[in-house]
């Protein structure tokens, strides 16, 4: 079956494909679709200038050289710090959006447009923490207490795959992709709800399980992408609170209404380990399946046996 | 297979749309219902114990572009950049009132056969290339694909998957352009796992620029 629109555009460091289905028994308005899938991509765009940690020009770089004083940042830019940071304060720092010094000496450095490495040229004076972050809401600006560059990879995807579901949803039927994160509109093009495999964390190519979805997003953190440089042991998903990567779990699978928020708690689940993890999910209504290097199967009350 | 609980998070997303609807609308909050909307979905499926998330009436995310990285002035860097207007109610308008995302004219986004469109806005720093577009090729465990990297003004302006020659594998079923994919034989729509690091994308756009040099 020949999907009726879909795309696929090289962004945020991975891919991001867009399929939107439309309604079923309505010829397709497909200028209106192409619009606004084009709408859709530019926010991908958008959250990557404002949020990306590897371009000396975005916002986020800009606001990393500016220390002790308030900088009036954009709104896109502030949501996602502002949400970062509750999530960071919710598990006490295991999840933390002022790693980015520390992922940027453990090797995870390379813009993904020209394959070289990056450097910020900003030192460390001692450990942060996202309590060196300050926000004033009024004024929408952030503060930097202390010299940190803030990572914000386990929510700005999340935002702008939101901030595309929102410009899809007069569709109802669409899927947004981004590297292995999802939101799923309405249903599949066989009308039933969305299929989706959750990547088996050890067999390179297989599933471990299947969801069946609508309108939610499904976003998986795993320790298997994203390999520390030169085949050591580490992966990217380091634990704030130590800067070693977390060994508890091997995948965790979040199902939320919303693309950041699923993002943001899979990662955070994924340091916090499988039964800490699991409440965090519970605690957030959202629900998540969890795997450890074992294989154990952790899984929130939401998921059910169909 | 497993239900994955969307009744469940489907009553959740009513539950927060109907908040959404009491929420009243701030003065000089969001005009873009897309922004408005969406962060404010998250604020509120934080439990209350991260009020401060919750507190402040809708952030109105300026949809504003960054200014060009030549306002490199530290403080204030959004200075520059247009401030929310009026307030629009959570009114669904798929066009949004104002500075939204515009509908990229580049017809590249939509091109329909080939899956290439514009990637980056923003350039590197450092070396400066010759203009035009130049082609590289990258190899993975999955096959072979080709990324072009748009050079305007000695800059990166555009970088794409040009072609893609992939093995068809099911984890990576979801990452392939359609053209590639179309679902063949597999028997899941998408396939979520940890994000794909692309590294055959980087070496194909390093392949491409060194003949830009």
């Amino acid at each position: 079956m020949k999907a009726a629109g879909t795309h696929t555009v090289a962004l945020m460091g991975t891919l991001i494909t867009i399929e939107v289905s439309g309604r079923p028994g309505r010829p397709p308005d497909e200028s209106a679709r192409e619009a606004a899938m084009a709408r859709a991509f530019d926010w991908f765009r958008r959250v990557e200038e404002a949020c990306n940690r590897f371009d000396g020009a975005s916002e986020l770089r800009r606001l990393s050289t500016c220390i002790g004083t308030p900088v009036s940042v954009s709104g896109l830019l502030y949501e996602a710090v502002q949400f970062a940071l509750a999530v960071a304060e919710e598990t006490g720092g295991a999840f933390d959006p002022t790693i980015g010094l520390r992922m940027e000496a453990a090797g995870f450095n390379r813009d993904y447009r020209t394959g070289q490495p990056v450097n910020t040229a900003l030192v460390a004076h001692g450990p942060v923490s996202y309590r060196d972050v300050r926000l004033d809401s009024a004024a929408r600006t952030v503060t930097l207490l202390r010299p940190l560059l803030l990572d914000l990879g386990a929510v700005a995807k999340g935002l702008a795959i939101d901030l595309a579901a929102r410009e899809l949803a007069p569709f109802e039927n669409f899927a947004i992709y981004a590297g292995g994160d999802l939101y799923l509109g309405g249903h599949n093009p066989a009308g039933e709800p969305w299929s989706v495999g959750i990547r088996h964390p050890r067999e390179p190519g297989q599933v471990i399980e299947t969801l069946l979805v609508s309108d939610a997003a499904v976003c998986t953190s795993g320790d298997y992408e994203r390999r520390a440089p030169g085949g050591g042991p580490g992966h990217h998903l380091l634990d704030p609170r130590t800067g070693a990567p977390a060994a508890g779990c091997a995948s965790v699978t979040v199902v939320a209404p919303a693309a950041m928020v699923a993002d943001a708690l899979a990662t955070a689940a994924f340091v916090l380990g499988p039964a800490e993890g699991l409440s965090l999910l519970e605690n957030h209504e959202a629900d998540g399946l969890i795997f450890t290097p074992a294989l154990e199967r952790f899984a929130t009350g939401g998921m059910q046996d169909e | 297979m497993y239900a994955a609980g969307f009744l469940r998070t489907a009553a959740a997303a009513n539950r927060l749309a109907a908040m959404e609807r009491k929420r009243p609308a701030a003065p000089g909050a969001s005009l873009n219902p897309a922004v408005a909307t969406a962060p404010a979905k998250l604020r509120s499926s934080l439990p209350p114990a991260a009020t401060h998330v919750q507190a402040p009436p809708p952030a109105a995310p300026a949809v504003a572009p960054v200014p060009p990285a030549s306002t490199s002035a530290p403080v204030a860097t959004s200075a520059a950049l247009p401030v929310a207007v009026a307030a629009v109610p959570t009114t669904p308008a798929p066009v949004p009132a104002a500075p939204a995302p515009v509908a990229v004219p580049d017809p590249a986004v939509v091109l329909p056969p080939a899956p290439v469109a514009p990637a980056v806005a923003a350039t590197p720093a450092a070396p400066t290339f010759k203009d035009g577009i130049f082609y590289g090729w990258g190899h993975c465990r999955h096959g072979d694909l080709q990324a072009s990297v748009e050079i305007k003004g000695g800059k990166i302006v555009a970088s794409a998957i040009a072609q893609c020659f992939t093995r068809y594998s099911q984890d990576v079923i979801a990452a392939l352009p359609p053209e590639v994919v179309q679902r063949q034989s597999n028997n899941v729509d998408w396939v979520s796992g940890a994000t794909e690091s692309s590294d055959a994308f980087f070496y194909a756009v390093g392949e491409a620029l060194k003949q830009a040099k």
